[in-house]
């Protein structure tokens, strides 16, 4: 996953505290050698690359988590997608040269694109493609995922008061913070970022959300995006369209998982008002922002207390 | 369920694999009557298995059982319930049991994996192997002597059942090619081997039940713990053992608690120095304290030395060692000021593939893959005996018993020849 995660565990035994929480990234480092898309030895590398040939048996945790995406590709009316990488790689994001592609091979990347083209049968708990060139990368769930396995080890260690993060844009807490209050996050205005002065009390939030015991999953728009004929593409790609998404726009989701927020989360990135609403499941709130004319804006879905009054 | 569209079981079945695959390698006719013939009824049905203990390298060897085609994970034991329910989500197709002896009654499944903690591998194996089962028991395979002994014996009398521990380098793919690579003679004279294992853990287990936490926390109880050098560094002396080709004559021990002072006895850092009988010493190290460098295994000789990390291996020659010939071609990686030749294992065939042998192999797996596979391939083509079988899997204890109680009570002490003997 490539992402620092943090535990911040409170309680009176120093020891117990440490040892479940060695258990927790143990799970995480299990969990990201087993999802990536990169390491060539991993479970899901072993479905990109038979899973076009044949059914693939997983475990019962990969089926899971296949499960989950399906579940929110279905409900996201497919603005969530895990096979979006022949897309990616037409834009040239994976190789560092991007560039906007041509129609012919959009439309060939678009052809190996989706969802739909994976089959999951229960009854094996076996993956199976049913199109070549199909291929998951589940990096807008994963680190969702990982939370909520560490939060399950916690708890089931007797841990009652925690907050985790990957990478600070997946946030997961256990029960209230020490003084018996929501843990408040904040939502980050990214482009602010680079002038944000340590000493500042409410560095650059334009939003924040009060979290006990649930999850905040925070996507952006930010940092890789190129200019072509006056345009600027982003590195965000609607698995929809196969267009890319531009500007600066901020999603976040709010639930009781942090895989679901994370995959609803990359989700509203793509999505605008015109797509109307969405069957959320375990959602409690989902928006995306985008910043016109230095003030953050609602873009889509519902966000308490935005904008501000 | 999957099955090969050509079943090399189907093929295979009537013969030993290791008599069929020699043929194959050297290209020679041999005579029928050489040839071993099994008399295991094999069908193309996978080996139906069962997990013993569901802990963290349960859940591993659960998870491998699972990626390898010939073999079903058809059953989960442990005696903690949130252990199974763990389990019911990993496995959900697995049947989940508290008391193993309700896994031996049945007659379905074929092999069990024991992964409890060390001091209860004694009842769990002898009970498997009087129930009929195939037993891949981990290593060390016991906490005593007495208990060692007992395991070994009963698995070297049960015939036409597997034993295998779980040594697991010996089976692994890279070492098994550096193993043939420094018989042939390539380090010149072994001068010393020396291995560490370096990981900041506190190696204490959580629980919210106190009582499930004590049975948990077992290698930090001495009483049962055979410690760092015991319970992790088996697998590295092994190595040196199997290299080496030769017993260990005596070892001597140091360790103490010097981070981890949460109330322990059992050691965070532990040396060894291991003596063999033509003059070599192996030095291996332990911490819970640092992370620094992680594992890897070091082989000396007088024309170059070995490193082995990660299931990796390169070569550092000395500048009057004889040439090679190949190594002008092989893959070079520098490491400091020094140039390391990249031993790679299965290099020739995979060429002959067509595929880049220093690429980073798609389909390399785990040395508890390997062993698994190992295993799955004996009850599929065997019996045969196991790479890592009942005597070797008992000296390996032995050592680890006898390292890990100098350790404790930092002194050398001498290996007794017949303390090796299963019958002694």
């Amino acid at each position: 996953m490539a992402t620092r995660f943090e535990l911040v565990l409170h309680g009176d035994d120093e020891g117990h505290l440490r040892s479940a929480g060695e258990e927790a990234i143990r799970e995480i480092k299990r969990i990201a050698k087993r999802f990536s898309f990169y390491g060539p030895a991993s479970e899901l590398s072993r479905v990109n690359r038979v899973a076009g040939e044949r059914p693939v048996r997983v475990s019962g945790e990969l089926f899971e988590l296949l499960s989950l995406c399906q579940n929110v590709y279905h409900d996201s009316r497919g603005a969530f997608d895990p096979t979006v990488g022949p897309l990616l790689r037409a834009w040239g994001f994976t190789s560092g040269t991007p560039q906007r592609p041509g129609e012919s091979e959009l439309k060939r990347a678009l052809s190996v694109t989706g969802f739909e083209n994976v089959s999951l049968d229960g009854s094996d708990s076996s993956v199976r493609f049913l199109a070549k060139g199909i291929e998951l990368d589940l990096g807008g769930i994963a680190k969702g995922w990982a939370l909520d396995e560490c939060k399950s080890l916690l708890k089931d260690a007797g841990i009652d008061c925690a907050l985790l993060h990957g990478g600070t844009s997946s946030v997961l807490t256990i029960g209230t913070d020490s003084t018996g209050g929501p843990w408040r996050i904040g939502i980050e205005d990214p482009y602010e970022r680079e002038d944000l002065n340590e000493s500042d009390e409410d560095p650059n939030w334009f939003s924040h959300c009060d979290l006990a015991g649930t999850a905040l999953s925070v996507s952006a728009i930010h940092g890789k995006s190129f200019v072509q004929n006056d345009t600027e593409y982003g590195h965000v790609i609607d698995p929809r369209t196969g267009h890319s998404i531009t500007g600066p726009i901020v999603s976040a989701v709010a639930g009781h998982s942090a895989a679901l927020a994370d995959a609803w989360s990359t989700a509203m990135l793509v999505t605008t008002k015109q797509d109307g609403q969405f069957e959320f499941q375990d959602v409690t709130a989902a928006a995306s922002f985008e910043k016109v004319e230095s003030r953050w804006t609602l873009r889509s879905g519902v966000w308490d207390g935005f904008p501000p009054p | 369920m999957f099955r090969n569209s050509f079943s090399r079981r189907s093929f295979l079945k009537k013969s030993s694999l290791g008599t069929l695959a020699g043929v194959l390698a050297a290209g020679e006719r041999i005579p029928v009557a050489e040839a071993v013939f099994s008399d295991r009824v094999t069908t193309d049905d996978p080996i139906t298995c069962a997990v013993i203990g569901f802990g963290s390298w349960g859940r591993e060897i659960a998870a491998v059982i699972s990626e390898i085609e010939e073999m079903e994970l058809t059953a989960i034991c442990d005696h903690f319930p949130l252990m199974l329910r763990r389990a019911e989500r990993s496995h959900p197709g697995a049947r989940r049991e508290e008391d193993y002896r309700s896994l031996l009654q049945d007659e379905s499944i074929q092999a069990v994996f024991v992964a409890t903690p060390t001091h209860l591998h004694r009842e769990i194996v002898l009970a498997a192997l009087a129930a009929g089962k195939n037993v891949y028991c981990e290593a060390p395979i016991a906490h005593t002597m007495e208990d060692a002994r007992a395991i070994a014996k009963a698995a070297r009398e049960v015939s036409g059942q597997i034993f295998q521990a779980g040594l697991l380098y010996r089976t692994e793919p890279q070492y098994r090619s550096v193993y043939g690579f420094v018989r042939s003679g390539a380090l010149g004279r072994f001068a010393m081997t020396r291995s560490q294992w370096h990981y900041k853990d506190s190696w204490r287990r959580s629980s919210s039940s106190a009582a499930r936490a004590r049975e948990l926390n077992w290698r930090l109880d001495e009483e049962v713990s055979l410690g760092l050098v015991g319970e992790v560094g088996i697998q590295q002396i092994d190595t040196t053992v199997w290299m080496l080709g030769a017993l260990p004559t005596a070892v001597s021990g140091f360790g103490g608690v010097t981070f981890w002072r949460d109330g322990r006895t059992v050691p965070d850092t532990v040396q060894s120095i291991l003596e063999f009988p033509r003059g070599e010493h192996m030095i291996f190290d332990a911490t819970l304290v640092s992370g620094f460098d992680a594992a890897y295994d070091l082989l000396f000789g007088s024309d170059s030395t070995i490193i082995l990390r990660d299931n990796k291996a390169w070569m550092f020659k000395e500048v009057d060692a004889p040439q090679l010939g190949w190594e002008v071609y092989a893959r070079k990686d520098r490491f400091y000021k020094e140039t390391g030749i990249a031993l790679l294992a299965n290099a020739t065939k995979i060429e002959a593939l067509g595929q880049d042998p220093t690429a980073d192999d798609p389909n390399a797996k785990s040395p508890l893959w390997h062993a698994l596979k190992a295993f799955a391939d004996n009850h599929n083509y065997g019996p045969f005996e196991p790479v890592v079988n009942a005597q070797l899997a008992y000296e390996a204890t032995v050592i680890a018993i006898k390292a890990n109680e100098a350790v404790k009570t930092s002194s050398r002490i001498e290996f007794d020849p017949d303390w090796f003997s299963i019958d002694a």
